[in-house]
């Protein structure tokens, strides 16, 4: 594998040049929804007199109209919105319309001088997950979007309406939901329940979000983690003062968080996945103090009692992510 | 899917913006403002761990204070929004966005606060925990008790109880963050970024002198990380290129500190009995009965940089197939200050030089330490035949450490005793590769039948193996767009197989043959989740949802014996939603979740000892966990006049049981010298309300109160009568007050404490 991993290193960083070469030297058009459909439609192509103007459908769908003036789709001075002038004035010179509704929902002339036939016009509730996020993904598609094709969510059919409403939207980023939290628990509720846990990140606090970690569009790293290359990596992130690195290193807490502690939430201190001593005699079994039976017993007879009480291991083993003591090896110092 | 969910207000957020360009002659757009001060009192009432029912919130009694303001030009628009203004939770939130610039802003402050009924006996600055000296030379001369290291004195108490004062244990962590974006051209972005994360306060942290002397003291921390991008991005419609730099720094203000001994006033180090002279004070088996040092001192968390540099493109290729790729590199280095071998004046003697002469000096006067992180993907997904689509990934990621190595066979365990049973330090490298593809099949209605394959290779130096090979196959269908039934479900089968696991390698650290750590090992693993939601109707939504999985590790390799052998969980959850118009959504939830764990070890000396290889030795922890949810909540957004009523309620409890078993429990309780753990159990109640009336279009009043109630029964929290579930009848009744003095540690007090809460705010608020 090692051979491999040698090969394709350098095609990967090839890769990501070669495509960055593609998008460099290709024509150099503002990406905006009316030049995409005119050179890449994600709709199909129609002749300019099948767009009926926005006034148009405002005169049926004047809800939709007022619900669109709540969201960043209506900010006709950014270039790439559907409100913005830019895509018209490609053949227009300086006009002042703008593909408005029609830039999303293709064009609409015949669906207006049908008496509203819906099969004349581009109905996101209508379409497949996939077929809806290609016209988003049209303009959508940089930076944190970059890595949506192929990503989790893409290969499970959840698109981007799934999650999101340009027209009536609940929370903040046009979500479905008031939060996060509420969105992402209508599939990941057994995750969500976990922040109600004894031990929790601040995301009921409303500190944090499902966001602050995970990069719902797709990411590079694993578990859609948005930051770093491994889950340690993306836990440095916040917690740099776990990254080190260190003289003397424990060698699983390196390689990943998450073997003992739970991010999401748990019933144990510091969000531990099991109580201590039992976590960490998972692994410790050696002779003498590590394998000990901790119980009653010893809890109220015996100093041993301080392996089982408070902090348990980590009162003499503070150091348990690594130690930067020259006496640091068993992690005391 | 036809659930609609209840159409609210998030926050505070009114937006007036007009739409521009509406009309194929679009009127002019308007400049708005808009915004709402919302402001009040706040009165809180807590019984019990008022810490924890805070927690990460600041509910002091005082002037509770929240402004939101909102700006639309034709140009820019400009949000600001202020929460919780004037409290050690506030958070200020700036956004521009015009059409060349656009700024995101927010500073944060989180508090952690963790008991105000700690007490401790140390007076702690940053750097520096120093304990009475009088009281110490006492303790030391045998004339008062220090920590407890029997039943007796449990009983005496320590004479530290004496000078323990009471505080409040809470730090905090003060964020800022901004992305500046610039769009240079309708292609190019500029992107500048700086994070910056400083914690301040104290916390609870251990610093021990031997098994018998440990204590858990409130360090004063005080550190920053603050990160810096720079970064450019093309894109055109064809897809997008991207290239950034960020340096992190995180800075350590506090690098060691220094703790004193509650058992010694004065240095000491002697192997054995009187017999043997102070200064030989080698002792083979490295126990320690805290007649060591005066005081110990410990590292902290170094100072350390990290530089990256992040490639990643995307380009849109002819027939619905997309590729994207990205490659990382980063550069780790740590060059703190390194503490001495120990404090401990009668070690650093010639003496004991002459029989550990590495502890003279250093290898170094610094750590010098550096790796390097590199990681890689590659993507391509395709639809370029109806029905069917591809996708193939392949990722890696790499830890490489060049740190020279830092001798330390010879070292001095907790400042008492110096040993050769160390060794040099070792570089932990890590490389990842990942190969993942996958076929998704759209031909029939509404459906997506998936299958998929995924090979994970890690390889990795210095444990027990050289690494692992993890295969897993997974099958998935997902039904969604039906008017009635949306369904999601997936399984997945993974097998894990090591890469030369080396039994020599965990006998030659000490471990019995037979361990395999769970992290590492062979395993076989089955997932399965299921996600049905019903909608008979527009406005009532039924949802159920199932998760399981399973890991055998002794399944999967039957050398093992010890460490942990298999664990299960299960969740499921069953919900109801009903939302008959735009004003009234009310639901509720109920959620299970099941754990078992099991583990097995051997309570043994080293080999030769007979009990080394006595299976009669052998014990096991089966660690259960039982958790139940329920969640319930009503919305109602003017379905009374001119009134918005928000209500919900929110519970969680969960009881883990702890449950030895084996031959050597069955030998301890024969002997009358075990007691069986009790159960640790929690419930958590969660109730908030919030009424808002509109007196008029621009005023109102509003009432927010909430409730919480915390019981925990814990046998790991110390109360003065002894453990909170193991009564010892001779101390008294059993009470919630802390006891810092149990055997063998003197703490802080900090464990799992009961509460109750009410909060309620009171306000007025204007919108303009």
């Amino acid at each position: 594998m090692k051979s491999l991993r040698t090969t394709l290193i350098p095609a990967g960083l090839a890769a990501a040049l070669a495509i960055g070469f593609i998008v460099v030297t290709g024509p150099a058009t503002a990406a905006t929804p009316g030049q995409e459909e005119a050179k890449k439609p994600a709709v199909q192509a129609a002749p300019h007199g099948a767009y009926a103007g926005t006034a148009t459908c405002l005169s049926c769908h004047e809800d939709r109209g007022a619900a669109l003036t709540k969201g960043p789709h209506s900010h006709a001075f950014r270039a790439g919105t559907p409100m913005a002038p830019k895509g018209c004035q490609a053949c227009h010179g300086d006009t002042k319309a703008a593909m408005g509704c029609e830039g999303c929902h293709g064009p609409g002339k015949e669906h207006a001088e049908s008496n509203g036939d819906k099969t004349k016009v581009r109905r996101f509730a209508s379409l497949s997950p996939k077929d809806a996020t290609e016209t988003c993904v049209s303009c959508h598609f940089r930076t944190q979007h970059a890595f949506w094709a192929g990503s989790q969510h893409d290969q499970r059919s959840v698109g981007c309406t799934s999650c999101h409403s340009i027209h009536a939207a609940a929370g903040d980023k046009q979500l479905r939901a008031a939060s996060e939290a509420e969105l992402c628990a209508q599939c990941h509720r057994t995750i969500v329940n976990k922040t109600l846990k004894f031990a929790h990140m601040p995301v009921r606090e409303n500190k944090l979000s499902c966001s602050s970690c995970h990069n719902v569009h797709g990411a590079r790293n694993v578990k859609l983690l948005k930051e770093g290359g491994s889950v340690s990596e993306s836990c440095y992130t916040c917690h740099a003062e776990k990254r080190g690195p260190t003289l003397w290193e424990h060698a699983p807490v390196t390689e990943n968080c998450t073997t003992c502690h739970d991010p999401h939430g748990s019933n144990n201190e510091r969000m531990l996945v099991a109580k201590q001593p039992f976590l960490c005699q998972r692994c410790h079994v050696t002779s003498r103090h590590p394998p000990t039976v901790y119980e009653g017993y010893l809890l109220n007879t015996s100093t041993n009692a301080n392996k089982i009480y408070g902090r348990s291991c980590v009162v003499c083993h503070q150091q348990v992510h690594g130690s930067n003591a020259p006496s640091g090896k068993a992690f005391l110092r | 899917m036809r659930n609609r969910l209840m159409i609210g207000t998030a926050a505070l957020l009114l937006a007036t913006a007009t739409l521009a360009g509406a009309q194929d002659k679009p009127q002019p757009a308007t400049t708005s403002s808009s915004g709402t001060i919302d402001i009040g009192g706040r009165f809180t009432t807590t019984d019990g761990d008022e810490a924890r029912y805070e927690r990460y919130r600041d509910l002091r009694d005082g002037v509770n204070a929240n402004f939101l303001y909102n700006r639309e030009t034709p140009n820019w628009t400009f949000d600001f929004l202020a929460k919780n203004i004037g409290y050690r939770d506030g958070r200020y939130q700036l956004f521009f966005n015009s059409k060349r610039v656009k700024l995101n802003a927010m500073f944060d402050q989180t508090p952690l606060n963790y008991a105000y009924y700690a007490k401790t006996p140390f007076a702690c600055t940053a750097g520096s925990c120093t304990l009475d000296a009088g009281l110490r030379a006492q303790v030391q001369a045998g004339q008062a008790v220090g920590i407890p290291q029997n039943v007796g004195q449990l009983a005496t108490g320590s004479v530290y109880n004496s000078i323990a004062r009471p505080f409040d244990m809470q730090s905090r962590r003060d964020t800022l963050a901004a992305e500046l974006r610039i769009s240079a051209t309708d292609n190019l972005d500029l992107i500048f970024g700086v994070n910056s994360y400083k914690r301040t306060g104290d916390m609870p942290y251990g610093a021990s002198f031997a098994f018998n002397v440990a204590t858990e003291l409130p360090i004063v921390i005080d550190n920053r990380e603050t990160e810096l991008k720079a970064g450019i991005e093309w894109a055109s419609h064809q897809g997008m290129f991207h290239v950034d730099y960020q340096h992190s720094k995180f800075n350590q203000t506090v690098p060691s500190f220094t703790f004193d001994n509650p058992q010694r006033a004065t240095d000491f180090c002697r192997y054995g009995n009187a017999a043997n002279p102070p200064g030989t004070c080698y002792d083979p088996s490295g126990y320690t009965n805290g007649n060591g040092p005066a005081y110990g001192r410990m590292a902290q968390p170094p100072s350390n940089t990290l530089d990256t540099v992040n490639w990643m493109g995307m380009v849109k290729l002819p027939a619905r197939t997309t590729a994207n790729a990205s490659f990382t590199m980063g550069a780790n280095h740590q060059d703190a200050e390194l503490i001495a071998w120990t404090t401990n004046s009668s070690i650093n003697t010639a003496a004991v030089w002459a029989a550990f002469p590495e502890l003279a000096e250093l290898p170094r006067d610094t750590a010098q330490m550096r790796v390097n992180y590199a990681t890689g993907t590659a993507n391509v997904s395709s639809r370029a035949i109806k029905n069917l689509t591809l996708a193939a990934r392949y990722r890696f990621n790499s830890r490489n450490d060049f740190t020279r190595e830092f001798e330390g066979t010879e070292y001095v365990r907790f400042d008492a005793v110096p040993e050769e049973t160390g060794g040099p330090t070792e570089a932990f490298n890590i490389n990842r590769n990942t190969i993942d593809v996958s076929a998704a099949y759209t031909g029939i209605s509404y459906s997506t039948i998936r299958v998929g394959y995924n090979y994970d290779q890690w390889e990795h130096g210095v444990r027990a193996t050289q690494g692992w090979k993890d295969g897993t196959a997974r099958i998935s269908y997902d039904l969604v767009g039906h008017q009635y039934v949306t369904l999601r479900a997936l399984y997945e089968h993974s097998k894990r197989d090591t890469i030369n696991l080396s039994v020599d390698d965990i006998a030659g650290s000490g471990g019995q043959p037979a361990l395999r750590f769970y992290d590492e090992a062979a395993r076989k693993r089955d997932r399965g989740t299921f996600i049905v939601s019903l909608t008979p109707v527009s406005s009532l939504g039924i949802d159920f949802s199932l998760a399981t999985g399973k890991d055998d590790y002794e399944g999967a390799d039957s050398t093992q014996e010890f460490g942990l052998l298999n664990n299960k969980n299960t969740s499921w959850t069953a919900g109801v939603n009903y939302t008959p118009n735009a004003r009234v959504n009310v639901g509720a939830e109920y959620g299970h979740e099941k754990y078992d764990s099991l583990a097995q070890s051997r309570n043994a000396n080293p080999a030769p000892d007979p009990s080394w290889t006595d299976p009669n030795r052998n014990w096991t922890m089966s660690n259960d966990e039982k958790v139940n949810y329920f969640t319930a909540y009503v919305n109602l957004v003017k379905a009374l006049k001119n009134t918005d009523i928000r209500a919900a309620y929110d519970y969680s409890d969960s009881d883990q049981a702890f449950v030895h078993g084996g031959p050597r429990i069955a030998a301890l309780a024969a002997a009358n010298t075990f007691v069986a753990l009790p159960n640790v159990t929690n419930k958590w109640h969660h109730f908030t309300v919030d009424i808002a009336y509109s007196v008029s279009k621009n005023f109102g009043i509003g009432f927010y109160y909430l409730f919480e109630k915390f019981d925990v029964s814990d046998f790991a929290t110390i109360n003065t009568a002894g453990p909170q579930t193991l009564p010892r009848p001779e101390l008294g009744s059993q009470t919630d007050t802390a006891r810092i003095d149990w055997l063998g540690s003197i703490t802080t007090g900090y464990a799992a404490r009961p509460y109750k809460g009410q909060t309620g705010i009171v306000r007025v608020f204007y919108n303009f």
